[in-house]
């Protein structure tokens, strides 16, 4: 190597390094997702320890096939705060959703074996369908449609939707206002709230929650539709966005289960009737998504049996 | 059924979309990559440099981390680009370093011998590079490039992930209403396969054109 050439080496290679650790310094703790936002401490699992674990379950395909394998297999998100998203630090699914699968698979197998198995909204039913998973617990809207290739049980949480706009918007006063607008939202539960309330609203689809906060704060979109919990947490807590009085929506958020096994959906049913009633449901609320969003404060479900 | 036919509109807007995206991007990733191509093989040392960084810089980066970048880490500087417009410049600059490499073969593949003999029998420059390089580089230049537009309109599905609703997106609208999976992503499936198999015809036709014409 000779000098001029080393000399270009060494200059550029010190001007990369500057230009990387001005990068570092610049980096906003908050546009890195997770951490800065209320939801970095949730932790259910003081809640699954005390969980029930259910007595005298039947037998039936599936709760066979379970026991057997001495584990749930269970479909969700990852990527959702308050109800399921991996905790950067103990690496473990943490929130409301991710509680519930531990304390469905305590309550069929006694311990909270859950073998996680990603998802998003477009592969649930077929993970269902084709037995990938033996359960979904992931913000699932229970409806018509899917009521015909999947079993529910449930509604285990109905949580109504938010909206969060940029600090000073005032054109936005009602649900109705969103018309026209082009609005952010996750794939799944928060779009069809969203296009339930407002057909005419312009869907922006962010598969994080982080993105489309990210997208609202750099004025990309006019607003954001998601539902409260995850709403408060980020915009809530934000300079530059306010979360609005707006809410609508009903999304009856319930445990997606293959078709044909009704005994396992009675037991699935069960298991949510118990924890509402002892209390579990409650904690398990009060210590994640709850923890964030003191206003929502939902009421523990109760299923009719047979529903 | 009756689902199928509502969401037919929106299906066929985001087959539409993944055109309006890939269409451009490829014309892009033409223009780019043949300059960069030039530069590569241009024995100009700085110009050399640049090509090779621009292929091995971009090439080796997932294309969504490219997008990503483009449509959350530019506002941060200040530039806030359409939706659209980030995902055409990103799957541009992405298959541009493919066109570079596929249009730098082919020059590379003409065989010395025939431009020497092409100079030997009195052509000029400018005569060797249009009537024997050209015509022969671009024959072999064809198929790879036409694996680089198929590419190209299939990696356009990432659009999804940062809010286009192209043909991918607009499936997975469609299936949060029907909870279809198989219908629905079999629809799009057919979708991109339409697309390409026009693309590998055009390919096939130009190719017998080139041949002609020698």
């Amino acid at each position: 190597m000779n000098y001029s050439r080393r000399k270009f080496f060494v200059t550029s290679s010190t001007a990369a390094a500057a230009f990387v650790l001005a990068g570092c310094r610049g980096i906003n703790p908050e546009r890195l997702g997770g951490q800065a936002d209320g939801f970095a401490n949730v932790d259910q699992s003081g809640v699954v320890a005390q969980g029930p674990i259910g007595k005298n379950l039947p037998s039936s395909p599936i709760l066979d096939e379970v026991r057997g394998r001495g584990f749930l297999r269970c479909s969700g998100t990852d990527t959702l705060p308050g109800f399921s998203q991996t905790n950067p630090v103990t690496g473990k699914l943490a929130g409301f959703d991710a509680g519930m699968a531990e304390l469905f698979a305590k309550y069929l197998l006694g311990k909270p074996a859950v073998n996680f198995v990603k998802s998003g909204a477009d592969t649930r039913e077929a993970f269902l369908q084709n037995r990938t998973v033996d359960a979904t617990i992931s913000t699932y809207t229970i409806t018509e449609n899917r009521e015909r290739i999947v079993n529910f049980a449930g509604p285990y949480l109905t949580v109504t939707s938010g909206v969060a706009v940029q600090l000073g918007e005032t054109g936005i006063a009602s649900s109705a206002d969103l018309a026209g607008r082009e609005v952010a939202v996750q794939p799944g539960a928060a779009e069809e709230a969203l296009l339930r309330e407002v057909p005419n609203a312009v869907p922006v689809r962010f598969e994080e929650s982080s993105q489309c906060f990210a997208a609202l704060q750099q004025q990309r979109v006019e607003a954001w539709v998601a539902n409260t919990a995850i709403i408060t947490s980020r915009a809530g807590t934000d300079s530059r966005t306010t979360v609005t009085d707006i809410r609508f929506g009903e999304s009856p958020f319930g445990i997606g289960l293959p078709k044909g096994d009704d005994t396992y959906k009675t037991v699935a049913t069960e298991f949510i009737n118990t924890i509402a009633e002892d209390g579990t449901w409650q904690k398990l609320w009060d210590e994640t998504a709850g923890l964030v969003d003191r206003t929502t404060n939902p009421e523990p479900p109760a299923i009719p049996m047979g529903r | 059924m009756d689902d199928l036919l509502k969401a037919l509109p929106g299906l066929l807007e985001g087959l539409g979309v993944t055109l309006y995206l890939s269409i451009p991007a490829f014309l892009l990733a033409m223009v780019l990559g043949s300059m960069m191509a030039i530069f590569r093989v241009s024995r100009v040392r700085s110009l050399e440099v640049l090509g090779t960084l621009y292929v091995e810089g971009v090439r080796n980066s997932p294309l969504l981390l490219i997008l990503l970048l483009l449509v959350f880490g530019l506002p941060d500087v200040g530039i806030l680009l359409p939706l659209e417009l980030a995902v055409i410049i990103g799957l541009g600059l992405y298959s541009g370093t493919f066109v570079c490499e596929a249009v730098r073969s082919g020059i590379n593949g003409v065989d010395v011998g025939m431009v020497e003999a092409a100079r030997a029998s009195g052509l000029t420059t400018r005569h060797v590079i249009s009537e024997v390089l050209l015509p022969v580089a671009l024959r072999t230049m064809i198929p790879p490039l036409a694996t680089v537009f198929i590419t190209t309109v299939l990696s356009s599905a990432l659009a999804a992930a940062v809010g286009v609703t192209e043909l991918t997106g607009a499936t997975r609208v469609y299936n949060l209403v029907a909870a279809q999976p198989f219908v629905a992503f079999g629809i799009a499936a057919a979708g991109y396969l339409l697309i390409n198999l026009l693309i590998g015809w055009a390919s096939a036709k130009s190719e017998r054109l080139l041949r002609f014409n020698q």
